[in-house]
């Protein structure tokens, strides 16, 4: 295809339209993460001035540390456990909440309510919940003769309770998109299962779950993504301890940028956690996606 | 559509997440002998206007910034302002940008283990060129604080708030299970003894308390390491000269993490975690009898425990031969003067800091905060006294510094990487306890990380 003067003409208007966010993009995003690419070759000084040239060494001692190989699965763990539970719960609990019932907004509410909850407050109730010393959560099992644990103290356990603190602060995003995926489900698609004879789990597996694919997808994608880049509540609940169970790739480049002030390495850990996110990004949109039904 | 904005959203985020990186200013190395050429010179006129940046919330913060308005209001050349910062390692984050960026504030409360990062940062003025300008004496001020904060003899910066470690108790306890509530154990031996008196099971065989519960907090493996007589680092802790590596995994170390150990397999020393607020909730809940903690924690400890128990306070824990060179190192945090800074500003800093060192203003400060005043004569005045009556247990962190010999045990060491090698000496407790390390694997599994993030540190910051 050849430019004539006209397309040459609205390229340039359609950029001036763009150039606002563009400009917040390149400085904010574009610079940060060249900068990111670049510091990750080289050695800095505590004060984060370039020293000298390191090659790919940063690299090279990324993937042969134990500590990394650790915090992938960390990261793994975190992203199995409070992703997939985190959608179900919220899909489960979107099917209830669109009943059409007296009041039902008013539980609507309640349950989206999370969303107006920063991860910071958020994190900070639970870790009272969990506290083995005052902690609700085991005194409401000890009524039922649950003997709970050491939420934090014990690994298995302190991954667990992060996953936990992560789904209640996702679920009303969750809800919420999900419920206005239902809402979108005309209702004669309904009836017309119903005369076919389809009835109760049926219906689900075969109309609603279908039918909220696209939404069920939109938040696989941005819940991975948002799992991955989970900060506060590690930082809150367990500063990446009992050790490093819950230190996630997020935690560990805090941990060598702004603690271990070695801004190389956490450089290095940054570009794989680029590549990472977006190579499970394209995954899904390469593989998930397929099974996502679009009106 | 829909297809698009959520891989245009994806995308995004993706990008997002991978900002940082910081660039930074270069630095130089520190003059020996009389230093006043490094301070501005006596005549320079104080700016009218610093900023401070502290790391103090809540009680704390209030009581700082009442000294600061009583400075403001004594005198109308000089006005400081005052930015809480967030928590120690949040502020030395923040000043590592600022730095970089020329934002820096004149003045900074940095912690006691950022003092080699601070000096190898080359941007402070050593508090020792004003002493020596002015003759500033600091015969009055307690040896254990000031040697702390002094690196070959020379000032880095002004000691501003200290604590030290104690080991804390419930009497109440103590009296239940027989144990004398006026007699705290001191040795590893004695503490292990009471913790297994203090533990107790109801009916069903579950601990309702322990008898022992300090958070796993790396400060208080290097105050063992220091009541048991022995160097956390080589180059007499990082003192005569820059440390090289670590030499905690040693026999004292392994006594440490032994006896810890064996308290908590026995089922009579209780593990909070790394979580100081834990350890010291568990402690007011009565879950365990006997804890440490820094005597900051004093005043809030008396006024949560009022009318459920007493408290008593006692020596930090050491190992049964109590070793003589052995005893407690300092902690809190002190001041420095920005080298970025003009030099107007940099003399408006030193005249806050005169201030904020006279005797009144150090007993105002102890009786609104407990940490302990660092000039020796503010113990007669007023609020010091005051807070003497109403807290007898104070004076066990004071002895306990004044009797501390002094030597580079006590010292305490420093490192240029010392919030790292703190954070993987927690780790190592932990694996410690929770089983899945020995003793000695932990020790030296620790000591090669920290050693290896020591020799980059120096590497770097020749």
């Amino acid at each position: 295809m050849r430019w004539t003067a006209r397309d040459l003409r609205s390229l340039a208007v359609g950029l001036a339209y763009l150039a606002p966010a563009l400009l917040i993009f390149v400085v904010f995003v574009f610079i940060p993460l060249g900068r990111t690419f670049y510091l990750s070759f080289y050695n800095t000084r505590s004060t984060g001035l370039v020293t000298s040239f390191n090659g790919i060494d940063h690299y090279i001692d990324l993937i042969t540390s134990q500590t990394f190989r650790s915090s992938l699965l960390a990261t793994g763990l975190f992203a199995s456990y409070a992703v997939p539970i985190g959608i179900a719960l919220g899909l489960v609990l979107a099917v209830l909440l669109n009943q059409r019932l007296r009041g039902i907004s008013v539980f609507r509410t309640m349950m989206a309510s999370t969303i107006a909850i920063s991860a910071a407050v958020g994190s900070l109730i639970w870790l009272l919940l969990f506290n083995p010393s005052l902690g609700l959560l085991n005194y409401v099992l000890s009524l039922v003769g649950v003997r709970g644990p050491e939420w934090l103290i014990q690994p298995a356990t302190a991954i667990i309770a992060v996953s936990i603190t992560t789904i209640w602060l996702t679920l009303g995003t969750n809800i919420i998109v999900l419920l206005a995926g239902l809402q979108g489900i005309p209702e004669e698609i309904y009836e017309a299962a119903r005369l076919d004879g389809a009835r109760g789990a049926r219906m689900f597996t075969r109309i609603t779950v279908p039918m909220v694919s696209p939404s069920l997808f939109f938040l696989l994608v941005v819940d991975t993504v948002a799992v991955l880049q989970a900060f506060t509540q590690i930082h809150l609940l367990t500063r990446g301890g009992p050790v490093d169970a819950t230190r996630t790739l997020v935690y560990s480049i805090y941990l060598d940028a702004f603690q271990n002030f070695q801004f190389g390495f956490a450089s290095a850990e940054s570009v794989v956690l680029f590549v990472l996110i977006m190579a499970l990004t394209i995954i899904q949109f390469r593989f998930v996606e397929r099974l996502v039904h679009y009106q | 559509m829909r297809k698009l904005a959520a891989f245009a959203i994806a995308l995004s985020m993706v990008a997002a997440a991978c900002g940082g990186g910081s660039p930074g200013g270069g630095g130089a190395a520190s003059p020996t002998g009389d230093q006043s050429a490094l301070a501005p010179g006596k005549d320079v006129k104080p700016a009218a206007k610093i900023t401070w940046w502290h790391a103090m919330g809540g009680v704390n913060g209030e009581a700082l910034n009442k000294i600061v308005n009583q400075f403001n209001a004594s005198q109308s050349a000089i006005k400081v302002e005052t930015v809480f910062q967030g928590t120690y390692d949040d502020l030395l984050s923040k000043l590592n940008t600022a730095l970089a960026s020329n934002a820096a504030p004149a003045l900074v409360q940095v912690y006691d283990i950022g003092q080699a990062y601070m000096r190898d940062s080359g941007q402070v003025v050593p508090m020792q060129a004003f002493i020596d300008r002015d003759k500033f004496s600091t015969a009055d001020f307690e040896p254990a604080v000031i040697n702390y904060y002094k690196y070959q003899d020379k000032l880095q910066s002004m000691p501003w708030n200290a604590s030290s470690s104690i080991f804390y108790y419930n009497k109440d306890a103590f009296k239940e299970v027989g144990l004398d509530p006026e007699k705290p154990p001191v040795t590893f031996t004695e503490i292990t003894d009471a913790a297994k008196k203090l533990t107790k099971k109801d009916a069903s065989g579950q601990t309702v308390r322990f008898g022992f519960g300090p958070s796993i907090y790396g400060w208080f493996f290097e105050q063992l390491m220091a009541t048991s007589g022995a160097l956390y680092a080589d180059n007499g802790n990082g003192r005569d000269d820059r440390a090289t590596k670590v030499v905690y995994n040693s026999a004292a170390g392994k006594a440490i993490l032994d006896w810890w150990k064996a308290g908590i397999d026995g089922g009579y020393f209780y593990n909070p975690g790394i979580d100081n607020a834990g350890a010291t909730t568990a402690f007011q809940a009565g879950k365990t009898a006997m804890y440490l903690e820094s005597s900051a924690a004093l005043r809030g400890n008396i006024t949560t425990v009022a009318g459920k128990f007493q408290i008593g306070t006692g020596l930090f824990a050491r190992p049964d031969s109590k070793p003589a060179n052995g005893g407690n190192i300092i902690g809190g945090a002190s001041l420095y003067i920005m080298k970025s800074r003009p030099v107007e500003e940099q003399q408006a800093a030193w005249e806050f800091v005169k201030y904020a060192m006279t005797p009144a203003i150090q007993a105002q400060w102890q009786s609104d905060t407990g940490y302990y005043a660092i000039v020796k004569s503010a113990y007669n005045e007023a609020p010091a006294k005051e807070w003497a009556t109403k807290y007898p247990q104070f004076q066990t962190p004071v002895d306990q510094i004044r009797n501390s010999p002094q030597n580079r045990m006590t010292n305490g060491a420093v490192l240029g990487v010392f919030a790292q090698a703190r954070a993987r000496t927690q780790k190592m407790i932990e694996s410690v306890l929770l089983g899945q390390a020995t003793t000695q694997q932990a020790l030296d599994a620790a000591a090669a990380e920290v050693n290896d993030a020591i020799d980059k540190y120096n590497k770097a910051n020749k």
